[in-house]
């Protein structure tokens, strides 16, 4: 029986490192040396090397432009962030913009608790942009704050 | 699964997609490991990114308005998206300093389909 357990569980470990890094993630205990993004750990003890920060294009004004969907923090996020708008098309928020819509930069639990309150059922709107930085071709909109305690 | 540290305390946090026919949503969740923390200290940012690497949905941050146990999470998530097509969630959680909040981003999930 216990053969047959520690079988499954090299398999797991197995599985685990595989979907790890397929998305470019590491998180299982004494997978060596995987890479991982900045500011996230991997299992405690396992060793990781940071994973590159993305690089992008700019545009002719010297915003860069591109996929958030790299970045491993918001300091190596593009200036102009691609997005869906609501008319289906793509183009870009400033990223500017779109973490003031987020609700960050709050130095006390007390600063962000009542943002969050004043936020109730608030969407907000931001243009979207072609590369541009400039020329308007949508909107996105930021939901209003949601979430609920979890215990699992 | 990812885990850090913020301000001495250990977190975990995650990202999910939850997807029916033609609609999808992320979720985010962060908590603490092995403490409880104040309502406020944890918060969550759903995030719905398409399979080309567009953001498609997003919430505002979500801070914890109760008491989050160790173990347990403060959930956040983005818009519902009502289309076909093929997403990641991708989240972010934000953790109190003593002075501010530390931003760090849960791995990305694998992709799913709507």
């Amino acid at each position: 029986m216990n053969k047959i357990k520690s079988t499954l569980v090299v398999l797991g470990v197995a599985a685990c490192a595989t979907v790890g890094l397929a998305t470019g993630a590491a998180f299982a205990d004494g997978i060596p040396a995987v890479p991982a993004p900045h500011g996230l750990a991997a299992a405690d003890g396992a060793p990781t090397t940071p994973k590159p920060a993305p690089k992008y294009q700019a545009n002719a004004r010297g915003l860069t432009f591109g996929s958030a969907l790299n970045a491993t923090s918001p300091t190596n996020e593009p200036d102009l962030i691609l997005v869906v708008a609501t008319n289906g098309a793509e183009g870009y928020v400033l990223k500017s913009e779109l973490h003031k819509a987020e609700g960050t930069g709050f130095s006390t639990p007390a600063e962000a608790l009542a943002w969050q309150a004043s936020q109730r059922g608030k969407d907000q709107t931001l243009p979207v942009y072609a590369n541009d930085g400039v020329t308007k071709i949508g909107e996105f909109v930021v939901k209003a704050p949601s979430g609920e305690a979890v215990q699992q | 699964m990812g885990t850090f540290t913020t301000n001495g305390i250990g977190y975990q946090n995650y990202a999910t997609i939850r997807t029916s026919t033609g609609s999808a949503l992320a979720y985010t969740y962060t908590g603490p490991r092995s403490q409880s923390v104040a309502s406020g200290w944890v918060g969550s940012r759903g995030r719905l990114f398409t399979g080309g690497g567009a953001l498609s949905c997003e919430g505002a941050n979500s801070y914890s308005t109760v008491t989050v146990g160790a173990g347990a999470y403060w959930s956040g998530t983005s818009c519902t998206r009502a289309s076909s097509g093929n997403w990641y969630s991708y989240g972010v959680s934000l953790t109190y300093t003593g002075s501010g909040y530390a931003t760090t981003y849960t791995f990305q999930s694998p992709q799913q389909g709507s």
